[in-house]
């Protein structure tokens, strides 16, 4: 769960350093949309990111975006 | 991957040469064919795991003409060949590569027309209202089996870059025009309910510039000049789409420089060549939203007959800096 965590906050990290944004801090109950301020295309790049990272698709095999509101939702996907 | 060889005819070109925005249009037409390469449905039959109607959203292309190879030589009955190549990144990024050429034999054959373009799948919502516009991933059965990549596009870093930034003239002589405003017309540029498609943008940016050159509250320079402009490159980031009847501001900015190059297109009777290097900004009168930015870089490349638009260019544009 932790490993997971940490491997989601960096990648969140990673995409949102591309922003310019400023630092935020991630918790494991952020909202991606609310608390983080992701947009479509943020969302889109770091499922890309954690493909790479666990060489799985999760969205392929049924899982839906919309589901997906926080930080612990995604990490679920890839435990 | 698709690679086809066809003839333009008029549904490409109407009765006259192929533009910038035919062209892109074609390209896309492609881009979507290959989506669903081999599959049994049709590009608006992709859908998401909750059945939702997706389309790819352009959010950046990049189109790189040689200026041996121009766009505008390109006519009707003219016999072609395409290949469009598209990769996924992650589950719902595109990225994608394109080439345009003339069929000739290898010998004869010219530099390619390339383009690159970087989309995002989103919901459909022009007959859903009550669904929201968000990026979604397609069902698994409802897609082409596209090579995965592993790379974070270029355009990607660049997009959010240009956001946050902005384009950069980097010239000493900028010529700023007021803003243009440009009204979405309802079944002349988008139809009824429908977004713009992203082709649509370069041809209301080349309308305002058209505009800028030509009228007499702005440079003024001769209609004649029109027809020798020819874009070799543009870089567009899209950000957010127009609805008919809503009004788009234009705000651009452009540099005028003299070629040192002769002959670029190789017609020996060209006479100097000039650049014209200008970024366009549009946005959403209304909303004040971005819609794109836009950075270009044309030539004007003048024929003996023009030789006046030559002095017209140095007298209106050219000294007037000094």
């Amino acid at each position: 769960m932790n490993n997971t965590f940490e491997v989601v906050k960096n990648c969140v990290e990673e995409v949102l350093s591309m922003n310019g944004a400023e630092e935020v801090e991630i918790r494991f109950d952020s909202k991606i949309v609310h608390d983080l301020g992701m947009k479509s295309l943020d969302i889109a790049q770091l499922i890309a990111l954690l493909e790479i990272q666990y060489e799985k698709d999760p969205f392929s095999e049924g899982a839906t975006l919309a589901n997906v509101i926080t930080i612990a939702d995604l990490c679920k996907l890839y435990e | 991957m698709i690679k086809e060889e066809r003839l333009l005819d008029m549904s490409d070109v109407g009765l006259g040469n192929l533009t910038e925005y035919r062209l892109l249009v074609l390209l896309g037409n492609y881009h979507s064919l290959c989506l669903v390469e081999g599959l049994d449905i049709m590009p608006d039959q992709i859908v998401d795991s909750s059945e939702k109607l997706l389309y790819p959203a352009y959010f950046t292309t990049h189109l790189k003409i040689p200026v041996t190879n121009l766009i505008e030589n390109y006519t009707l009955w003219e016999n072609i060949q395409v290949e469009v190549d598209v990769k996924r990144f992650g589950s719902n990024i595109l990225d994608s590569a394109y080439s345009f050429n003339k069929k000739a034999s290898k010998e004869e054959l010219k530099e390619s027309i390339e383009m690159t373009s970087n989309s995002l799948f989103v919901v459909d919502a022009t007959i859903d209202k009550s669904v929201e516009r968000t990026s979604s991933v397609p069902k698994s059965n409802c897609i082409a089996a596209l090579e995965k990549s592993k790379v974070v596009p270029k355009a990607l870093k660049l997009f959010k870059n240009i956001r946050n930034n902005g384009m950069l003239l980097e010239f000493e002589h900028i010529v700023e025009c007021p803003s243009f405003e440009y009204k979405i017309v309802s079944n002349r540029d988008a139809s009824n309910n429908h977004g713009v498609i992203f082709a649509k943008y370069i041809e209301i940016m080349d309308i305002c510039e058209q505009e800028f050159l030509c009228s007499s509250g702005c440079l003024g320079l001769p209609l004649s000049i029109i027809s020798c402009i020819h874009t070799i490159d543009r870089q567009t980031f899209y950000y957010s789409n127009c609805f008919a009847d809503e009004v788009i501001e234009v705000k651009l900015k452009l540099a005028f420089e003299k070629c040192e190059e002769r002959n670029l297109t190789g017609e020996k009777s060209e006479l100097t060549p000039y650049r014209i290097i200008e970024t366009h900004e549009l946005f959403n009168k209304h909303t004040h939203n971005l819609v794109a930015i836009a950075k270009t870089t044309k030539i004007v490349c003048l024929s003996p007959k023009y030789t006046d638009l030559e002095s017209d260019i140095n007298r209106l544009v050219i000294k007037q800096r000094k």
